[in-house]
């Protein structure tokens, strides 16, 4: 039985967060937006943990990466963000990604808002990554991947350029 | 066996002989849902002479110290005398019931239910009558809590409880007769009032409340796709409505405005649904095509239709933005927002997708 009619026949989810769940990841599978895969096999029992498979878009300076999304849900979920962190080998070179995969990204902590979905942050960083124009990290990267907190969401994010 | 001994037999086919010595005979007694079992022995059958009799409900034995059979001098007539004795007996708790109140009251209410064509239902303690399915007006019902003396107080109903006013509608006490008399002359004055609103439900769409009852004396309809119409009616004056829009400002701001400039057109002959489409000048009000939740839109924060018996009615200010959401949900987002302001203040928000404001209208949707 294939992950996705299990989960069709699974008729009545728990909690109004993993009801949430359930239907974005259905429709995550179903109609995926080009460039992102959901990671159906790492998607854990209680879907508060999933991997999503992002590629760079074509004729950006990422075409050709291949990335991964570890996103981390809580019970409160829409009404607390998703914890999202770049995970694997390649963490993309760019100045708002950290090396340690943490994302400076404000719709991931203060501008989140509880009609954003998976989805919308998977197109959100892709087109983030898709607008840069110089692959470097950001400058306080050294020091920030020595003294931040493991949760990027505890971290207090001065969002001071947009333009990126 | 004497021919007395038989014919009794046979009158109580609930009683057999343990002994034919002082004709020794045990059976049952019931008494409204009681069962009681009754030995005795009557050495003079049929004379209660000398007789001796013992009464046990399951494994205890029922004290029969107060119990005097005043004109038994057959067993017939004593067991009898016994059954009212034990049906007094039930209503322990209530020491002021005696076997002839009990009768008289239970016979007061056969007459009551005769004449209301309702059905009456009385529980085992005697404290509560619940009376229900009167003729003609299915769906209504009435919980009467019964006191010592037997007066009666309303304990549930099924009519509105306030009036427009505030006033309680209905929640008084003495006899029964009397309770349940005003209780019927409600139901007769409230007929255009129901009738009204069966018309609302029949002729619109009612997106609250989703699970309509007698009790409610409004409904919320849809106008438009994002515009709500809350028609509140006064049971006692049925062509008396308080009407208010829901939806994004100047939608309701066109709407309320229509409403005033037409409401002299009001006619009391027609009924509510009539005379507001006349004042809108609408031939009817938008109707659901279907009830599938599949093909409803459905809440943008928790991506169901019916949560807890609520549809998503709230819609931004923003005719591009199409997305709606639950009450419940954005309340439970803006208490999370500590530095925005409450969803009870006039301005209690943005809309959690394009940011633009949110109609204070919606406040009303709150107080259900």
């Amino acid at each position: 039985m294939s992950l996705v009619s299990k989960m069709e026949s699974k008729s009545s989810a728990t909690s109004p967060s993993e009801r949430r769940l359930h239907k974005e990841l259905l429709a995550l599978i179903k109609e995926p937006p080009p460039g992102v895969k959901v990671d159906v096999d790492s998607v854990g029992k209680n879907l508060q943990e999933w991997k999503i498979n992002i590629d760079g878009v074509e004729g950006t300076l990422y075409e050709g990466e291949h990335f991964q999304l570890l996103f981390k849900f809580n019970n409160k979920y829409p009404f607390d963000s998703p914890e999202v962190t770049f995970i694997g080998s390649n963490i993309p070179v760019h100045p708002h990604v950290y090396s340690n995969g943490h994302i400076c990204l404000s719709i991931l902590t203060d501008d989140w808002s509880p009609a954003l979905s998976v989805q919308s942050v998977c197109l959100s960083i892709s087109s983030m990554l898709s607008s840069c124009r110089e692959k470097k990290r950001p400058p306080d990267n050294t020091l920030y991947v020595k003294t931040c907190n493991k949760n990027p969401k505890k971290t207090k994010w001065w969002y001071h350029d947009d333009t990126v | 066996m004497t021919a007395d001994l038989n014919q009794f037999l046979l009158q109580n086919p609930n009683f057999r002989v343990l002994s034919e010595i002082k004709n020794n005979l045990i059976g049952n007694l019931e008494v409204d849902d009681h069962v009681y079992q009754i030995e005795f022995l009557a050495p003079k059958f049929p004379s209660t002479n000398g007789m001796a009799c013992k009464v046990m409900k399951g494994v205890s034995e029922i004290s029969l110290n107060h119990f005097k059979p005043e004109k038994a001098t057959l067993i017939s007539e004593y067991l009898k005398e016994l059954g009212e004795f034990l049906r007094a007996n039930t209503i322990r708790h209530r020491p002021g019931f005696t076997a002839a109140s009990i009768r008289d009251f239970l016979h007061q209410l056969e007459l009551l239910s005769r004449d209301l064509r309702c059905k009456t239902v009385i529980n085992k303690d005697f404290t509560v009558i619940k009376l229900t399915n009167f003729e003609g007006y299915e769906g209504h019902y009435l919980d009467l809590e019964i006191s010592k003396t037997f007066e009666a107080t309303v304990q549930r109903h099924s009519l509105p409880d306030k009036d427009s006013f505030g006033n309680n509608l209905f929640s008084i006490s003495g006899g029964l007769e009397n309770v349940v008399g005003q209780f019927r002359r409600l139901l007769e004055q409230f007929s255009d009032f129901y009738s009204h609103l069966h018309t609302i439900d029949e002729l619109c769409t009612v997106v609250e409340p989703m699970l309509v009852s007698t009790k409610h004396n409004w409904r919320m309809i849809c106008i438009t796709e994002r515009v709500l119409g809350k028609i509140v009616i006064d049971p006692f004056s049925p062509s008396a409505v308080t009407m208010n829009f829901i939806g994004p400002t100047l939608e309701v701001e066109k709407y309320r405005k229509i409403y005033n400039e037409n409401i002299h057109r009001w006619d009391i002959d027609l009924d509510v649904y009539r005379n507001l489409l006349r004042i809108f000048d609408l031939m009817y009000f938008p109707m659901k095509m279907c009830d599938d939740d599949e093909e409803e839109k459905y809440c943008n924060i928790c991506y169901i239709y019916m949560l807890d018996d609520h549809i998503p009615l709230i819609s931004c200010d923003n005719p591009r933005c199409d997305l709606v959401f639950h009450v419940a949900c954005l309340k439970e987002w803006f208490s999370t927002l500590d530095e925005r302001k409450t969803f009870l203040a006039v301005t209690f928000g943005s809309c959690p997708s394009c940011k633009e404001k949110l109609s204070p209208s919606f406040v009303q949707l709150l107080e259900m």
